[in-house]
C-alpha cells in the first residue's frame, strides 16, 4: 500500500467558525492505481488533498488522524524534510492549472527548476529532460521556452502534468486535471494519466466533481460527502451499484456517464452548511430513504459487498 | 498588432500630450492672479520708462497672442525666456545647470538605495508576515514615513554634523578649495550627499517597504505561488524568482512616476542641507514668483513623466510577457 | 456618467451656497468700532507685535481681527488699499527719500508706497519744497515742519525700528557698526578693517540665497549690493554716522544753485584688470545707467531722473549737471558704483547672466571676482592695487546656507565667520545672545514696523480714532514682548538714522488709554450694547455723563454719520439672502434624499 490516511479531521477556524472541511477521512491508495475522489463543490476534496501535501492555508489545523506515505509519516515532517518530501515522493497537479503556471516565467524554466534544484540536474540536462517530458504529455518539445500564456489550456494541463512527473513521484494527486477543458481534450489528458500510469507506474489520486472523468479513468473510486467518504469501491461496482444513497443520487444526477443514456434527476435540497452540519448523517435532510436513525448517529463506513460504505441502510 | 506598432502609437500619444501640456503651461500662468510686470518691477519708485524697457526686456509688451507664438517659436529653439529672480540669467541654464544634476544625484541615488532596501526589506516582512520581525518593520516604516524630512535632516545635521564632525553642515562640495583631481571632488560631493541621502532614504524606504510588502501579499495568493511552495523549492527561490518578479510589475509604474521626483527635488531636505536643487529652485521661484523658471521646470517634469511612462510601458510590455500590446 | 449626474449637482449647490449664504451675517453689527489687521505670517515680528497690539485695543474697546498672511496676499491688498490696517515691516536706506513716497499725495496710486492713502496738501507742498532744493538747511527745515504735521495726523503709527542682530565666530575683531548693522552695502568698512585674531585670513559671510544678479546695474537686492559694495568703489562712502567721506572722490564741491556737483578723483586708481580709472569711466558710468534706464544699483531711480549731463575737463574731475536741485544729489550720484568704460561700452543687456561674471565683473574695489559657484558661495579675493587701507584678509567667500540654524552652527565651529542679514526670529536671537561661543553685535536695523491705517476706509477716516489708538498702545510692552529686538520710535523720520533730519519735537503719543478712550468718546463711540466693543453713536456718546439706556436704541444706521465710510459695501436688504439659502438648503436635502433613494 502506498498511501494510508487513517480517520483524518481538518478544520477550517473562520471569523464565522469551525469549518469541518475533512471529519474523519480514512483512504488508501495502492502502487500503479488510479484512485478517483467525487464529491459535490466544497465537500473537501481539495483539503484532504493539500492536507497530502502539507500544504494547507494557515487557518487550517489538522485535529487528528495519520498520513503515511510510502512508509513515511507526513504529518509529523519538519519543514525542512518537507521541501525535500514533496514533489519527490507527491508532486500535485493543481485546480485550475491555468494559474497553476507563474505568468512571467517561461514554461520550461519552471519545470527546469524542480530538476536542478531537486534532483541535481545542471542547467543543459535539466532543459533536455524537460523537452523529453514534454514528449512524453504530447506537447511539441521545441516550445519549452514559450510563456505560460502562448500555451492553449489543454497545453497547459499537460505542461502542468509533465511537471508533476518531473521527479518521478509515487503519487501524483491531480485536482480536476481536466475541468474547463473541452470533451475531446478532457479524454485526452485522462489517457495521457493512464498511459503515464501504465509506463512510470505512478499513483495517481484523482479529485474530481466529474463522475464520467471517474469513470474513464479510475480503477477505484472514493465519493465525498461533507467532509467524509461514504462509498469506496472498485468504479466498475460503485458504477454498477451504487450503495450509499447519494452516490445514486449523484450518478443518476449526470446525464451521461458511459455514454449511454439514463433518467437525469438532480438532487434535492441544497448542499449542505458546512457551518453548521445536520447531526447524524450529514446527508439525511437530502435522503429519500432516511429514518428516525439517521438524524442521529453518524453511520461509520463498513464494509459491505466488499467495498466501503458509510449509511444507516446496511446497518 | 506588433510591439514595433505598440511602441509607434503610444509614443505619438505622448507627443500630443506634451503639446497639450506646452499650451497649458503657457496659458496656466497668465491665468493666474497678479500682474507679472510687478514681480520684475515691483519697486512703486520706478519710473514708468523704467517699467516699459522692462516690460520690453521679458517680452511681456507684446499682447498675449503674440506672447504665445513667441514662446513657441523660442521652445523649440530651446530658449525658455529669461529668468525674473536671477535677472537676465536664460531659464535653461538656471535649471540645466548644477541645480540639475545636484537633484539628479541626489534623488536618483536616494531613490535607488530606498528602492532596494524596503523591497527586499519587504518581500521579508510579507513572507514572515505577522511576525515580530514584520510588526517591527512595518512600525519603522509608519513612523520614518512621517516624520517630517526637515526635523529629520535637523537632527543628523546636529548629531553627525555638528557634535560628532562627521558630516559637512550644509551645501554639496566644500568652499573655496581647488580640487587638484575629479576623484578629489567627487570625494568631496559625495561626502557632502551623506547627510540629505540618509534623510531621504529613511524618508522613502517606509514607503517602498509597504508597497513591495502589499504587492507580494496579493501575489502570494496566487495559484502558482502554491505550486512554487508545493514543488518544495527553496525560500529565496519562492521569493526572489517566483513573487518577486509579479509583485515587481505594479512598482514598475510606481518607479516611473518617481521620475517626477529626479525633476521635482525634495524641497524640505534640500532646503536644511542646502543642497542646490530643483526643488530648493521650485520654491524659490513659487515665493519670488519666477513663473518664466517655473515654466521651464514644469516642461522638463512633463517631458520627464511622458518618457517615463512610455519607458514604463514599453519595460512592462517586456516583462509581463502576458501583456498583448494593445 | 448619468448616474452620477445628481450628484454632481449636489456637489455645485454646495460650492454655491457658501457665497450666497456671506451676506447673511452683515449688517447688525455694522458701525461696531473693529477692523482687520493684517500682518505677515512669516514674519514672527509682524506677527507678535499684531497680536499684542489687539490687546491693548481691546482694553479701549476696539477689536481687531488678526490675520496673518502671505505676503502673496497681503502685498496686493495692500496695493490696491483693500485693507483695513496692516503692521509690518518697511525699509530705510541711508537718504530718507522714502518721506516724500509715502506722504506725497502723488504716491497714493496702485502699488505706490503711500500705501495709506494720506492726503495733506500742506505736506504736498512742504514735500516738494524740500525734495527740489539744493540747500540741505532749508530741507531739513521742510522736513521738520512736515513731520510734525503728519505726526499730527498720524497716518500711520511708528512703532519701533528693529535691531540688526549679528553673530561672529570667535577670533575675529574690529568691525565697524553703523544703521543696517556690520554687514550692509552702505558699510565699507567692515570688510576692510576686520581680521582674525588666530590669523586666519579668509571671511566667510552666509547668505540665505544666491547673490545674482551680480551686474551692478541689475544689482536689486541686499545680497547683489553688498557683493557689489566689495568688488565696485564708488566717489563716497558713509562714515559710521551715515556722512558721506571721500572714497574714489577725494572731495567734491556743489554749486550754490544745488545744479551743479564736481567730484576731484583719487589719482592712481586701477581697475582689477591693471587699466587706470580716469573720470572718462565716471561719466560712462552715469551716462549708461541714463541711457539703458537701469534698475539695479542704490538710487539709480533718482540718477536717472536728476542727470542732465556730466563733463570731464581732466582726468580726475568729474562735473555733473542736475536738471533740478535735489538736496540728496550728493549721494544719488556719489554711491553709485563706477564700472570700467572699456569693458562696459561692449555690454548691451545691462542684466547679463552670472556666468558672465568672469568676463565682466571688473570692478575697482577692495576686492575682486576670483568665482562663483552656481548655489554654492561666491569667491573673491584681495585686490592688492586698491588705492585704499589693505584690508585684513586675503580672502572673502560668501557661501549659500539656507537655515539660519545651520548658520549658527557654522559660525560656531568657526567654518562661517557671520551673515548678511541681521537675525528676525526673537527665539533664535535668545539663544544666540546667551551663547558663549559667539560675539554678538546689535545695530539699528533698516526695518521700521509701523502699525498702518486705511485712511480711506471708515474708521481710520476719522482722525480721533488714529490719535485714539496712537494713545491706546504700549510700544514698551510690544517691544518687551518681542525680546527687546526693537528700538522704539515715535518719529517718522529716524534720528537714528538721519540724524538732525528728523523733528525732535514731534507730537508724543505717550501711552494713556484714558486718553484714548475720552478721543473716542469725543469722536461719537459708545459701547450701547454693554459687550465691551464701543459702537458708532454720536447722540449717546455726547453727555458727558452717559447713561446708555437699553430700551431705546437709535439705530445707527438711520442717522448716517458725519464721517460715513465712503465705500459702504453691504447692503442691509431684507433677508432675500437668507430665504434663498433655506430654498436651497431644502432642494439639496431633496436632491440627497432623492438620489439616496434611487440607489
Ligand atoms: N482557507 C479556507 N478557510 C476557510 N474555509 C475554507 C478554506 N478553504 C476551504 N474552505 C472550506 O472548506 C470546505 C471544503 O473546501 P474544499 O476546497 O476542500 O472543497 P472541494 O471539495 O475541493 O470543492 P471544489 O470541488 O469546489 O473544489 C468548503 O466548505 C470551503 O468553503
Ligand atoms: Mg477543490
Amino acid at each position: 500500500m502506498l498511501l494510508k490516511v487513517r480517520d483524518l479531521r481538518v478544520y477550517y477556524d473562520t471569523v464565522a467558525g469551525v469549518v469541518k472541511a475533512v471529519d474523519g477521512v480514512s483512504l488508501s491508495v495502492e502502487r500503479g492505481e488510479i484512485v478517483g475522489l467525487a464529491g459535490e463543490s466544497g465537500s473537501g476534496k481539495t483539503t484532504m488533498a493539500r492536507a497530502i501535501m502539507r500544504l494547507l492555508p494557515s487557518n487550517a489545523r489538522i485535529v487528528s488522524g495519520e498520513i503515511v506515505l510510502d512508509g513515511v509519516d507526513v504529518l509529523s515532517l519538519s519543514e525542512s524534510e518537507l521541501k525535500d518530501f514533496r514533489w519527490k515522493k507527491v508532486s500535485m497537479v493543481f485546480q485550475g492549472a491555468m494559474n497553476a503556471l507563474n505568468p512571467v516565467l517561461r514554461v520550461g524554466e519552471q519545470i527546469a527548476e524542480v530538476l536542478v534544484e531537486k534532483a541535481g540536474y545542471d542547467k543543459r540536462r535539466a532543459w533536455s529532460r524537460v523537452e523529453e517530458l514534454f514528449k512524453l504529455v504530447g506537447i511539441d518539445p521545441s516550445r519549452t521556452r514559450d510563456y505560460p500564456h502562448e500555451f492553449s489550456g489543454g497545453m497547459r494541463q499537460r505542461a502542468v502534468i509533465a511537471m508533476a512527473i518531473a521527479l518521478n513521484p509515487d503519487l501524483v494527486i491531480a485536482d480536476e486535471p481536466v475541468t474547463a477543458l473541452d470533451v475531446v481534450v478532457q479524454s485526452k489528458i485522462l489517457d495521457l494519466l493512464k498511459r503515464l500510469r501504465d509506463e512510470l507506474g505512478i499513483s495517481v489520486l484523482l479529485i474530481t466533481h466529474d463522475l464520467s472523468v471517474i469513470a474513464e479513468a479510475c480503477d477505484r473510486t472514493a465519493i465525498m460527502y461533507a467532509g467524509r467518504i461514504v462509498e469506496y469501491g472498485s468504479t466498475e461496482e460503485v458504477f454498477e451499484e451504487p450503495l450509499h444513497p447519494y452516490t445514486r443520487a449523484l450518478i443518476s444526477a449526470f446525464p451521461s456517464i458511459t455514454g449511454e443514456r439514463r433518467s437525469f434527476e438532480p438532487i434535492k435540497g441544497d448542499p449542505p452548511n458546512m457551518l453548521n452540519l445536520p447531526p447524524g448523517c450529514a446527508f439525511h435532510p437530502r435522503c429519500p430513504k432516511a429514518f428516525d436513525k439517521c438524524s442521529k448517529e453518524v453511520p461509520e463506513l463498513k464494509e459491505v459487498k466488499g467495498r466501503l460504505v458509510a449509511c444507516h441502510l446496511w446497518g | 498588432m506588433g510591439f514595433k506598432e505598440y511602441v509607434a502609437r503610444r509614443l505619438l500619444s505622448s507627443l500630443v500630450t506634451f503639446f497639450l501640456i506646452i499650451v497649458l503651461n503657457f496659458f496656466i500662468f497668465r491665468i493666474m492672479p497678479g500682474d507679472p510686470t510687478r514681480t520684475i518691477a515691483r519697486d512703486a519708485r520706478l519710473l514708468p520708462e523704467q517699467r516699459e524697457l522692462l516690460k520690453k526686456r521679458f517680452g511681456l509688451d507684446r499682447p498675449l497672442w503674440d506672447q504665445f507664438i513667441l514662446y513657441l517659436v523660442n521652445l523649440f529653439r530651446g530658449d525658455l525666456g529669461l529668468s525674473f529672480q536671477y535677472r537676465g540669467t536664460p531659464v535653461v541654464e538656471v535649471i540645466l545647470g548644477r541645480r540639475m544634476l545636484n537633484t539628479f544625484l541626489l534623488m536618483g541615488s536616494s531613490i535607488a538605495v530606498a528602492l532596494v532596501i524596503g523591497m527586499t526589506l519587504g518581500t521579508i516582512a510579507a513572507w514572515k508576515r505577522g511576525s515580530k520581525a514584520d510588526i517591527a518593520a512595518i512600525i519603522f516604516s509608519l513612523v520614518t514615513y512621517s516624520i517630517p524630512t526637515f526635523w529629520m535632516g535637523m537632527l543628523l545635521i546636529l548629531v553627525f554634523g555638528y557634535y560628532l564632525d562627521w558630516i559637512p553642515i550644509s551645501g554639496t562640495i566644500t568652499t573655496g578649495v581647488e580640487y587638484q583631481t575629479f576623484w578629489e571632488y567627487a570625494a568631496d560631493y559625495l561626502h557632502h550627499m551623506v547627510g540629505p541621502m540618509v534623510t531621504l532614504v529613511i524618508s522613502f524606504i517606509g514607503y517602498h517597504f509597504l508597497l513591495m510588502r502589499n504587492s507580494l501579499l496579493d501575489v502570494f495568493t496566487e495559484d502558482y505561488m502554491l505550486t512554487a511552495i508545493a514543488k518544495g523549492l527553496s525560500t529565496r527561490t519562492i521569493l526572489f524568482k517566483h513573487a518577486m518578479r509579479n509583485a515587481l510589475l505594479p512598482m514598475i509604474s510606481v518607479m516611473a512616476l518617481e521620475v517626477v521626483y529626479l525633476f521635482s527635488g525634495a524641497t524640505a531636505t534640500e532646503t536644511v542641507f542646502t543642497w542646490q536643487g530643483l526643488g530648493l529652485l521650485i520654491y524659490e521661484s513659487v515665493v519670488k514668483q519666477d513663473y518664466p523658471v517655473l515654466q521651464g521646470i514644469f516642461i522638463f517634469m512633463a517631458l520627464a513623466v511622458l518618457t517615463a511612462n512610455f519607458v514604463a510601458d514599453v519595460v512592462y510590455a517586456l516583462v509581463d510577457p502576458r501583456i498583448r500590446y494593445g | 456618467m448619468n448616474k452620477y449626474k445628481p450628484l454632481f449637482i449636489l456637489l455645485a449647490l454646495l460650492l454655491i451656497i457658501p457665497y450666497l449664504a456671506t451676506p447673511l451675517k452683515a449688517s447688525p453689527e455694522e458701525k461696531e468700532l473693529k477692523f482687520e489687521l493684517m500682518v505677515l505670517s512669516w514674519d514672527g515680528l509682524s506677527v507678535t507685535a499684531g497680536e499684542v497690539i489687539a490687546e491693548q485695543l481691546k482694553k479701549v474697546g476696539i477689536k481687531v481681527e488678526v490675520s496673518a498672511l502671505d505676503d502673496a496676499v497681503m502685498y496686493p491688498r495692500i496695493d490696491k488699499r483693500d485693507y483695513d490696517a496692516e503692521e509690518m515691516a518697511y525699509g530705510v536706506d541711508p537718504i530718507p527719500t522714502y518721506f516724500y513716497d509715502r506722504f506725497h499725495s502723488s504716491q497714493d496710486f496702485e502699488g505706490g508706497n503711500n500705501a495709506w492713502s494720506y492726503h495733506n496738501p500742506e505736506v504736498d507742498k512742504l514735500l516738494d519744497q524740500a525734495f527740489s532744493t539744493g540747500d540741505v538747511n532749508k530741507a531739513k527745515e521742510l522736513f521738520h515742519r512736515a513731520e510734525a504735521l503728519i505726526a499730527e495726523d498720524v497716518p500711520y503709527i511708528p512703532l519701533f525700528l528693529a535691531k540688526d542682530v549679528h553673530a561672529f565666530a570667535k577670533g575675529w575683531k574690529n568691525w565697524t557698526v553703523m544703521p543696517a548693522g556690520p554687514i550692509s552695502p552702505y558699510n565699507k568698512l567692515t570688510p576692510i578693517y576686520i581680521y582674525n585674531e588666530d590669523g586666519k585670513d579668509t571671511m566667510v559671510i552666509r547668505y540665505p540665497s544666491a547673490p545674482e544678479p551680480l551686474s551692478p546695474m541689475a544689482a536689486d537686492n541686499g545680497r547683489a549690493l553688498y557683493y557689489c559694495s566689495l568688488v565696485y568703489d564708488t566717489l563716497i562712502a558713509y562714515d559710521p554716522h551715515l556722512k558721506p567721506i571721500p572714497w574714489l572722490a577725494k572731495s567734491w564741491e556743489i554749486s550754490d544753485d544745488g545744479k551743479t556737483i564736481t567730484f576731484h578723483l583719487r589719482e592712481g586708481v586701477k581697475w582689477h584688470d591693471g587699466k587706470p580709472l580716469t573720470s572718462e569711466d565716471v561719466a560712462f558710468t552715469f551716462n549708461y545707467i541714463k541711457e539703458k534706464k537701469v534698475t539695479g544699483g542704490i538710487y539709480t531711480v533718482h540718477l536717472i531722473r536728476l542727470l542732465d549731463s556730466v563733463e570731464t575737463p581732466d582726468e580726475h574731475t568729474v562735473v555733473v549737471h542736475l536738471k533740478s536741485p535735489f538736496p540728496f544729489a550728493l549721494h544719488v550720484f556719489g554711491y553709485t558704483f563706477i564700472v570700467p568704460k572699456h569693458i562696459w561700452e561692449k555690454i548691451d543687456e545691462y542684466d547679463w547672466p552670472a556666468s558672465k561674471a568672469p568676463e565682466y565683473a571688473v570692478g575697482s574695489g577692495p576686492f575682486k571676482f576670483v568665482k562663483y559657484v552656481e548655489g554654492e558661495y561666491l569667491e573673491l579675493a584681495r585686490f592688492d592695487d586698491w588705492w585704499g587701507k589693505k584690508p585684513n584678509i586675503k580672502r572673502l567667500i560668501i557661501k549659500i546656507i539656507k537655515e539660519d540654524e545651520s548658520t549658527i552652527l557654522q559660525i560656531k565651529k568657526g567654518e562661517v565667520t557671520t551673515f548678511r542679514y541681521g537675525l528676525m526670529s526673537p527665539g533664535l536671537i535668545k539663544a544666540v545672545r546667551k551663547d558663549p561661543d559667539l560675539q554678538v553685535v546689535e545695530a539699528i536695523d533698516q526695518w521700521d514696523y509701523l502699525l498702518a491705517f486705511n485712511n480711506k476706509r471708515w474708521p481710520f477716516t476719522i482722525k480721533e480714532v488714529r490719535q485714539a489708538i496712537a494713545y491706546a498702545i504700549d510700544k514698551k510692552e510690544i517691544v518687551k514682548k518681542l525680546l527687546d529686538v526693537g528700538i522704539i520710535t515715535d518719529n517718522y523720520v529716524f534720528e537714528q538714522w538721519y540724524g538732525d533730519w528728523a523733528n525732535p519735537n514731534v507730537p508724543k503719543y505717550e501711552y494713556n488709554p484714558e486718553k484714548a478712550k475720552e478721543l473716542l468718546r469725543k469722536a461719537g463711540f459708545v459701547d450701547v450694547d454693554g459687550d465691551g466693543i464701543l459702537e458708532y453713536a454720536p447722540e449717546k456718546a455726547k453727555p458727558t455723563t452717559p447713561s446708555p439706556t437699553k430700551t431705546q436704541t437709535v439705530q445707527p444706521t438711520t442717522q448716517k454719520p458725519t464721517p460715513t465710510p465712503t465705500t459702504t459695501e453691504k447692503p442691509s436688504g431684507p433677508d432675500m439672502t437668507l430665504v434663498a439659502g433655506v430654498i436651497i438648503l431644502i432642494i439639496i436635502v431633496l436632491a440627497a434624499l432623492w438620489y439616496l433613494k434611487k440607489r
